[in-house]
C-alpha cells in the first residue's frame, strides 16, 4: 500500500450491481495531488460530453484528500464531484466532517458511483467489504431519520453516513449530500445526482490506519503547521464565534448581502452573528472536522419560543446571509429553524435562501402572488414565507416545484424581467459575497468553473487587512499596494495564484482556512507535509502550485468540452448593473492604502468594461485565447495535459496558437 | 467660512460583545486614528481567549485588530496615520477570517 493512501479505488455500478476494487495508481493520483484533482481526471474520463447530469451516464465521485486520515491539521476534507445539474457543467463540492477519513480507514481512497439502481438502495462499506442494500424503508425519510435508521440497523453509532433527504430524492437542483447530520456537500446539486441514481446513502465504517512515509519529518511539519496557524489571532475568533463572526464586520463594510443583494447592510445584523449565538445561549457546543485545529463549526439549539426544539450544525456566515439578511430578517431563531429544515431535507442553504428571496422580491413587485404560492404571503422576513417555501421546494410541491430548479430556471418560467434579480451565473446562485466592492472576488466568481462562489478561490488577501495577506500580495505582484480590493490592477495575478493554491489545498484534503484564509500553512509547508506523508519528494512549492494549475485547467477543459466559452464567464445581472450604496455618506478622499494607493481605483464594479479588462488579463496570464476563452494546445501541453488538448482539438474546441 | 482649530467628534463602535459599545470622543483637529486609539486603549474585549479572559485594546497587537473607518478598513486608507474628521465613525473588531 502506498504511503498516505488506503490504496484502493472502489467502482460501484448501480445499473449492473457490479462492484470492482482497483489498486490505486499512485503516480496518476499524485499528478493531480488527489481528491478534487484526481476526481476531475476521473470525471473527464468517465462522463461523456453532453451527458444528462441526472441520467445514468453521469458519475458521482467521492474523493478523499491525500492527507485525509492523517494528523495533518484540517485534513478532514473530501471532494464530491460530478457533472452539475444546476449548471450542466463541471461540479465539485468540498465537505468536512469525518466521513472521508472513515472511508480511508475502511480501505478506499475513492468511491465512484456509476449507473442508476432500479430501486432505492444504499451502500454499506465495512472494512473493505461492500454491499448494495435495499433502501425501500429509507426512501422518503429525512437526513436525520435516515442516518439514525442506518446507525440502528447496523448497531453502530460510529458509522459515518452520507445521505440525501427528500430534496435529493425529488431532484431539487440544489440538493445536498449530508455527512453525519451536520456537514454538507452542498453546492450545485450533488444530492440531486445521488437521488437520480436511486442511491439514498453511503454508510462507511473502518478500523484501518493510514501510514506516512517519513513519520518524524511529517510530525515536525504537522507541529510547524499547528504553531503557524495559531500565530494568527483569527484562529481564536474562529473557535469562539465560528464563520458567522464575520457578519457584523461585513455589515460595517456595507457588503453584507441583504434583501436579495439590493443592499449591503441590514439593521441589527449583530443579531445573526456568531457572538450573539454565544451570548444569547443558542450555541451549545463547538465542533471540528477530522484533524481540525480551529473548530469553527457550531451546534445550536432553540429551547423556548415558537421554534423550540430546532437544532443543528451552524448556522454559518453564508446561511446567516442567505436565510437571514437576504430574506430581510435578523430573527436568529428563524434562521436556525430554516437552517434545520435545509439540513434535514438536504438542501444547500445558499441556493435555498436565494430562491426564497428572489420570490420575495417578485412578490413585492406583484409578479408572484398568493395564487402562485398556495396562499403564502411572501413578505420580507416573514417566518411563514421562508419556512413554508422551503418545505414546498424540498417536496417540489406547488410553487416550490418552480423554485426547485434554482433562480435561473424560475426566472425563465416567470419571466417579466425577473431574471434581473435572479442573482446567479452559469445557473448557480451566487454565494454571499458582495463582488461589486471586491474586484478580485468579482473576477474569481466570474471564471469559477462551477459558478459564482467563494469555495474555488478565496482572495481574502486582496482586502489588505492582514499582514499575511499583504505579504502574499507583495509576493504575487511585487508590490504590497495592490492589497486593495477596489482596483482593477493585478487582480488576474492575485486570482490565478489563489486558484492554484486553493486547488492544491482541496486536493491534498486540507481546509482553505489553513491556507488562503489564514496563511499559516504556506504552499511550501503544504508541500513538506505531502512529501513526508507520501515519500514522493518532487512536491516543492512550485510543483505543488503547478499541479493546482493543472487541476484548474482540467476543470476548465471539462466545461469547454461541454460548450462553455468566455460568454459564460460573467456575473449576475444585478451585480453588474445596479449600484450598491456606499458604506458611508463620507467619501473616500483619505484613501491612500498603507502602502500607497494603486491605480485604476473604482468605487465598485458596475460595468462590463471593468470585468472585461480583468478577464482579458486573466485569460492572457493563463495562456488562453482572450477572445473565445478557449485553451491553447501549448498551455495544456505545458501542464502535461496533452491528451486533453488532443480531445479538445478533435472537437474543434481548442484556440488557435 | 474656513474652519480653524475646532475640535472634532469621533464615534467609537467597539465590538467587544455581540452589540457594540458606543462612545463619542472629542479630539483636536488634526488627530489621527492612532491618537484616537491611544485614548480608548483601556477598553476591553470580553472572552477573547480560550480561557474566557478579556483583553484590553492595549494588550492586543495592532495586527490583531480590525479597524473600519466609515465603512473602509484603515489599511485601505492611511492605516493608523489616517486623519480623522468631524463625524467619523470608527468600528473596532478583533480580526477574523473566513466565511
Amino acid at each position: 500500500m502506498p504511503f498516505a493512501f488506503a490504496g484502493k479505488l472502489l467502482h460501484v455500478n448501480l445499473t449492473t450491481g457490479d462492484i470492482a476494487q482497483k489498486p490505486l495508481d499512485e503516480g496518476k493520483v499524485l499528478k493531480y495531488l488527489g481528491a478534487r484533482g484526481f476526481n476531475a481526471r476521473l470525471l473527464w474520463e468517465l462522463v461523456p460530453p453532453g451527458a444528462d447530469p441526472l441520467g445514468p451516464e453521469n458519475v458521482l465521485i467521492f474523493g478523499t484528500g491525500t492527507l485525509t486520515g492523517t494528523s495533518a491539521p484540517t485534513s478532514g476534507r473530501t471532494t464530491v464531484s460530478c457533472k452539475g445539474p444546476a449548471t450542466g457543467l463541471y461540479l465539485k463540492t468540498s465537505v468536512g466532517g469525518h466521513w472521508g477519513a472513515e472511508l480511508k480507514f475502511a480501505g478506499y481512497d475513492y468511491l465512484v458511483i456509476e449507473g442508476r439502481a432500479a430501486k432505492p438502495v444504499y451502500l454499506l462499506i465495512r472494512d473493505g467489504a461492500v454491499e448494495i442494500r435495499d433502501a425501500a424503508d429509507l426512501w422518503g425519510k429525512d437526513v436525520r431519520e435516515t442516518t439514525r435508521l442506518i446507525e440502528h440497523a447496523l448497531g453502530d453509532p460510529d458509522v459515518q453516513v452520507a445521505c440525501i433527504g427528500p430534496a435529493g430524492e425529488n431532484r431539487v437542483l440544489f440538493a445536498s449530500i449530508m455527512m453525519n447530520y451536520y456537514n454538507a456537500a452542498a453546492r450545485g446539486g450533488v444530492g440531486a445526482v445521488m437521488g437520480s441514481k436511486n442511491l439514498k446513502a453511503v454508510a462507511v465504517r473502518g478500523h484501518g490506519r493510514i501510514n506516512v512515509a517519513r513519520p518524524q519529518e511529517f510530525r515536525r511539519a504537522v507541529m510547524e503547521a499547528v504553531e503557524a496557524s495559531y500565530q494568527d489571532f483569527s484562529a481564536k475568533t474562529s473557535y469562539l464565534y465560528g464563520t458567522s463572526a464575520s457578519v457584523a464586520v461585513i455589515n460595517e463594510l456595507g457588503s453584507f448581502p441583504s434583501f436579495n443583494f439590493r443592499s449591503g447592510r441590514i439593521d441589527n445584523a449583530e443579531k445573526i452573528s456568531g457572538p450573539y449565538l454565544v451570548e444569547a445561549g443558542y450555541l451549545k457546543r463547538r465542533m471540528g472536522c477530522n484533524a481540525c485545529i480551529f473548530s469553527c463549526h457550531r451546534y445550536c439549539e432553540i429551547t423556548s419560543g415558537p421554534h423550540t426544539g430546532a437544532y443543528g450544525g451552524g448556522p454559518e456566515y453564508e446561511t446567516m446571509s442567505a436565510l437571514g439578511a437576504g430574506c430581510g430578517t435578523v430573527d436568529v431563531e428563524l434562521v436556525i429553524k430554516a437552517n434545520e429544515l435545509c439540513n434535514i431535507y438536504g438542501m444547500d442553504t445558499i441556493s435555498a435562501g436565494s430562491v426564497v428571496q428572489w420570490a420575495m422580491e417578485g412578490y413585492e413587485k406583484g409578479i408572484i402572488t398568493e395564487k402562485d404560492t398556495e396562499g403564502i404571503r411572501l413578505e420580507w422576513g416573514k417566518p411563514e414565507a421562508i419556512l413554508g417555501l422551503l418545505e414546498q421546494v424540498a417536496c417540489c410541491r406547488g410553487f416550490g416545484a418552480t423554485l426547485a430548479g434554482g433562480v435561473r430556471r424560475a426566472a425563465e418560467t416567470i419571466g417579466r424581467g425577473s431574471e434581473k434579480w435572479a442573482v446567479e451565473a452559469k445557473g448557480l446562485e451566487q454565494s454571499r459575497v458582495e463582488t461589486r466592492t471586491a474586484f478580485g472576488y468579482a473576477l474569481a466568481f466570474a471564471v469559477n468553473p462551477r459558478g459564482p462562489d467563494h469555495l474555488h478561490t478565496q482572495v481574502l488577501a486582496e482586502f489588505g487587512t492582514r499582514p499575511g495577506g499583504r505579504a502574499l500580495v507583495a509576493k504575487i505582484t511585487g508590490d504590497e499596494r495592490y492589497a486593495f480590493p477596489r482596483t482593477l490592477e493585478k487582480r488576474a495575478d492575485i486570482v490565478r495564484w489563489h486558484e492554484d493554491c486553493y486547488a492544491a489545498t482541496d486536493a491534498v484534503g486540507l481546509c482553505s482556512f489553513a491556507t488562503t484564509a489564514r496563511y499559516g500553512v504556506t504552499p511550501e509547508l503544504l508541500a513538506r507535509l505531502l512529501s513526508s506523508a507520501t515519500g514522493v519528494d518532487f512536491f516543492e512549492s512550485e510543483s505543488l502550485l503547478l499541479a493546482g494549475r493543472r487541476i484548474m485547467n482540467l476543470e476548465k477543459a471539462f466545461n469547454v468540452r461541454e460548450g462553455a466559452a468566455r460568454k459564460d464567464d460573467h456575473l449576475p445581472y444585478r451585480l453588474m448593473n445596479e449600484v450598491l450604496a456606499p458604506p458611508s455618506a463620507k467619501g473616500d478622499d483619505r484613501s491612500a492604502g498603507t502602502a500607497g494607493r494603486p491605480d485604476a481605483v473604482k468605487e465598485q464594479i458596475d460595468s462590463q468594461a471593468y470585468l472585461d479588462r480583468m478577464l482579458d488579463e486573466y485569460y492572457e496570464l493563463h495562456g488562453w485565447d482572450k477572445t473565445t476563452g478557449l485553451q491553447r494546445c501549448k498551455t495544456l501541453g505545458d501542464l502535461d495535459l496533452g491528451d486533453v488538448a488532443a480531445e479538445l482539438d478533435r472537437m474543434g474546441k481548442l484556440a488557435k496558437e | 467660512m474656513a474652519k480653524t482649530n475646532r475640535a472634532i467628534n469621533v464615534s467609537l463602535k467597539l465590538f467587544n460583545r455581540a452589540f457594540p459599545e458606543r462612545v463619542s470622543l472629542t479630539l483636536p483637529q488634526g488627530a489621527r486614528v492612532r491618537d484616537f486609539m491611544a485614548k480608548v486603549k483601556k477598553k476591553r474585549f470580553g472572552a477573547m481567549s480560550r480561557k474566557n479572559s478579556s483583553l484590553s485594546l492595549e494588550d492586543m497587537e495592532q495586527d490583531d485588530l480590525l479597524l473600519i473607518l466609515n465603512g473602509r478598513p484603515i489599511q485601505n486608507l492611511q492605516g493608523y496615520d489616517t486623519p480623522l474628521e468631524d463625524g467619523d465613525v470608527l468600528a473596532v473588531f478583533p480580526v477574523m477570517a473566513g466565511g
